[in-house]
């Protein structure tokens, strides 16, 4: 059985007993040939999909990723194999497409106010909302609407949208995304709402009539 | 707390869906939802937009699987071979 990857001529034997991963990590802390070029080749594509949302900019993006294998290349002997090389992988990423965004000039923060919804006096919505003739869920999840989901995504503000990406796609926890990003838990899940209720908002034609 | 108003109900929105409300709460939120219509629409749309998110993205990952750029998969080896000569390893 061989890990495949982009080229016949760089694959890493991998033994009966062991799978793809194991396989590649033990060539990877032998310095095997083409054991590095098979990691890049087979996680990078991914990677750069991860740093292209975070940083919104190919160029970052790229350093990103050349910046993750770097890293990854340095500490692999430190790496105990307690998870996938993909998630290691991934979460090396997050950590240096985070740094990236904190070493940018801080953008004055854009408010979303005017995506949220309104509540009258006596604490109930202002709108109605209509589901639609499906669920919203099976609405949104045709391809031809995949497109219109990621180009809300990336109309959130920038302080927003790190927040949803990090936690509803990324996957990383509150307290986590609060030590990442200095900020409280409690200032996590408050933008963490606000954005998921704007990108609501900019998917609501597509929802179902809302009235006002 | 015996009532929950629309605004309530949305602002403990991130907390249900997580499964942190304490039961007293969420109860509370169960009872205003199976009486209001409107904040039930709103949470299944809600709801929606996360799970619409991951989708987009994960097909998003899905296409990139596999496509690094040639010239930065140089640019990355070229950069591991310096540093293992560096090295000497």
């Amino acid at each position: 059985m061989l890990v495949p990857v982009a080229s016949p001529t760089e694959t890493i034997p991998t033994p009966p007993s062991a799978s793809p991963d194991q396989a590649l990590l033990e060539a990877l802390r032998s310095r095997a040939p083409g054991a590095f070029e098979q990691l890049v080749r087979t996680h990078g594509g991914r990677l750069l999909a991860v740093a292209r949302r975070l940083l919104g900019n190919e160029e970052d993006a790229r350093d990103a990723v050349q910046e993750t294998f770097m890293n990854a290349y340095r500490s692999i002997d430190r790496f105990e194999g307690g998870s996938l090389l993909s998630t290691w992988l991934h979460r090396i990423a997050v950590n240096v497409s985070l740094m990236k965004l904190r070493t940018r000039k801080r953008k004055p923060e854009e408010s979303l106010d005017h995506l949220l919804p309104a509540f009258k006096d006596n604490g109930h919505f202002a709108e109605r909302f209509e589901s639609g003739s499906e669920p919203a869920d099976e609405r949104l999840s045709r391809k031809e609407e995949q497109a219109a989901v990621r180009a809300a995504i990336d109309q959130l503000p920038e302080q927003y949208r790190t927040v949803l990406l990090l936690r509803d796609i990324e996957g990383v926890d509150t307290r986590e995304v609060a030590e990442q990003l200095g900020i409280t838990a409690n200032a996590v899940k408050l933008r963490l709402h606000r954005a998921r209720q704007a990108l609501r908002t900019l998917l609501a034609p597509r929802l179902g009539r809302t009235d006002r | 707390m015996s009532k929950m108003t629309c605004r309530a109900c949305a602002d403990f929105l991130v907390d249900y869906l997580d499964g942190q409300l304490d039961p007293e709460v969420r109860a509370t939120f169960e009872t205003h939802l199976d009486k209001c219509g409107n904040c039930r629409t709103y949470l299944e749309q809600y709801a929606a937009v996360i799970k619409a998110g991951q989708r987009a993205c994960e097909r998003e990952n899905e296409q990139a699987s596999g496509a690094l750029p040639e010239e930065l998969v140089r640019a990355i080896l070229d950069a591991q071979a310096e540093t293992g000569r560096k090295n000497g390893t």
